[in-house]
């Protein structure tokens, strides 16, 4: 009896601690704009695979194998549902402006870090062309390598979606449907 | 005449061709070959559907019957352009395809993710994974899209695998001395560390469309470039340091023996003709040689002794 006394006070000890801390970092958060955009962001990537999820229920299972027909289906179903469900997307909409300057500043900082050989590399096959929300990524151009330390230093997004460099701009890609689900230009500095 | 029709044609052409360029050749493979060994081939950038990509095929196939490889790694760019891989990955290969020898891919640049899902490529839904054959532990990674995910599953598997030949396979070279490309510094400078800590042994790569054997980096260990399965791009070698041995001037997939700690490679081209061959030794493996070493001092306590 002592001793189940004993552990719920630890219990009661251990749940304050916590609350405490959740308390404390409720406010922390509040009291910080970067925290709060970041969550803000994670909400939309969210609410963005919610969307996606759904969009996937409809399309043909690929998921235990499939050919290449099956494929090709898949991608085609899932990337029309989706634009369906987001024709009013814009640019800006999941990039808002609360994050756009916080990524913009990491952008900055990681390329500020780099000799201009490096950079030149870094450019090393990066499609050139004008990104739309909604748009199908073009299936003749390659992805370019999204420099893994920056992946790292920006928020982590859900297995099906992606950064990827196009031009100057940052685009965030559904890799499952093959769309550019929004973007933000002129974040990468130019080749030095 | 459809597509299908005149691939078929173009197979049937190149294998008359290569049947004339194999009597002139005598395919040798001087591989050990030998029974319970584990044998393999390496192919990257392929997927062009051309008359080249179709010729390497009908070469690699013929060469299975001089050296039975059990399965074919492919490094990534399995498909440029629009996704037809009845005439860029199907037709090709049909002959190992109907001889039932797996393919296990890795996503490059022109890659569709998608392509995870077709089950010729064995990669079950995943975009990075690893599989056994014999003493050898693969890991095969997406390079276009390193993030934390799978850093820590890179990291889980390796530290947890007791493996006596640990092989990555990717598409981005961590070195290279090609003009177009070049090394993947980027990439290099968070999965090498990794390769290093847990005593892999070889990494093979594509991206650059040549062969390139490079001599051996940080942990010892010896990096491939076999990017020229389809794709070519004839000169683009610089041939500096720290190349070791290169090829430029035709396509070109390897083929690669394991033996015990001796693994024997050899690089074949289209026509049958050997560019490149030798022997790697086992890396040690820094895991398990610091859990066998002995332990520099005694912990305090009682010392006990066995009855």
């Amino acid at each position: 009896m002592r001793i189940q006394c004993r552990l719920s006070l630890l219990s009661a000890a251990i749940v304050a601690g916590l609350l405490a801390s959740a308390v404390q970092l409720s406010a922390q958060q509040e009291q910080n704009p970067t925290a709060l955009a970041l969550a803000a962001f994670t909400k939309r990537v969210n609410a963005y695979m919610d969307l996606h999820k759904k969009a996937e229920e409809g399309a043909p299972d690929v998921s235990k194998g499939a050919t290449p027909a099956e494929v090709m289906v898949f991608e085609k179903a899932l990337g029309d549902r989706i634009k369906a469900a987001r024709s009013t997307a814009q640019q800006g909409d999941v990039f808002a402006p609360d994050v756009a300057p916080l990524f913009k500043t990491i952008f900055a900082d990681y390329y500020r870090r780099r000799s201009g050989r490096e950079i030149r590399l870094l450019f090393d096959e990066v499609p050139n062309f004008k990104p739309q929300v909604n748009m199908t990524y073009p299936v003749n151009l390659p992805k370019a390598n999204f420099p893994p330390r920056l992946a790292l230093a920006m928020p982590q997004l859900p297995e099906q979606l992606e950064y990827r460099l196009v031009g100057d701009s940052l685009v965030m890609r559904d890799s499952k449907a093959n769309l550019i689900v929004d973007y933000i230009p002129g974040i990468v500095p130019a080749k030095r | 005449m459809n597509s299908l029709q005149r691939a078929l044609l173009t197979v049937l052409t190149g294998s008359l061709l290569l049947g004339v360029l194999a009597a002139q050749t005598g395919q040798q493979t001087n591989l050990p070959n030998k029974a319970g060994s584990v044998k393999f081939a390496v192919m990257g950038d392929m997927g062009t559907g051309d008359a080249m990509q179709l010729q390497t095929g009908v070469q690699l196939s013929a060469m299975r019957d001089k050296f039975p490889f059990e399965f074919v790694l492919m490094l990534g760019d399995n498909v440029y352009g629009t996704q037809d891989f009845s005439k860029k990955f199907e037709v090709p290969y049909k002959t190992l395809l109907d001889q039932k020898v797996p393919f296990y891919a890795a996503l490059g640049n022109h890659d569709d993710q998608n392509e995870v899902f077709y089950k010729n490529y064995n990669m079950n839904g995943k975009r990075y994974y690893a599989f056994e054959k014999g003493t050898a532990k693969f890991f095969v990674l997406d390079s276009t899209r390193i993030d934390r995910p799978q850093l820590d599953w890179f990291d889980k598997e390796l530290s947890s695998t007791g493996s006596e030949w640990k092989i990555a396979f990717f598409h981005h070279p961590l070195y290279s001395t090609g003009g177009t490309h070049g090394p993947e510094v980027a990439v290099r400078e968070v999965v090498e560390p990794m390769l290093v800590k847990y005593g892999v042994d070889v990494v093979f790569t594509g991206h650059e469309h040549f062969y390139e054997r490079i001599k051996p980096q940080l942990g010892g260990i010896t990096h491939f470039i076999s990017g020229a399965g389809g794709q070519l791009r004839k000169g683009d070698l610089h041939r500096v340091d720290p190349m070791a041995a290169g090829y430029d001037a035709d396509r070109s997939f390897m083929l690669v023996e394991i033996d015990g700690p001796t693994m024997y490679f050899q690089s074949i081209t289209r026509t049958g003709q050997v560019v490149d061959s030798g022997t790697i030794a086992n890396v040690p493996d820094p895991k398990r040689s610091t859990e066998t070493s002995p332990p520099i001092s005694l912990p305090p306590g009682p010392i006990t002794t066995q009855p």
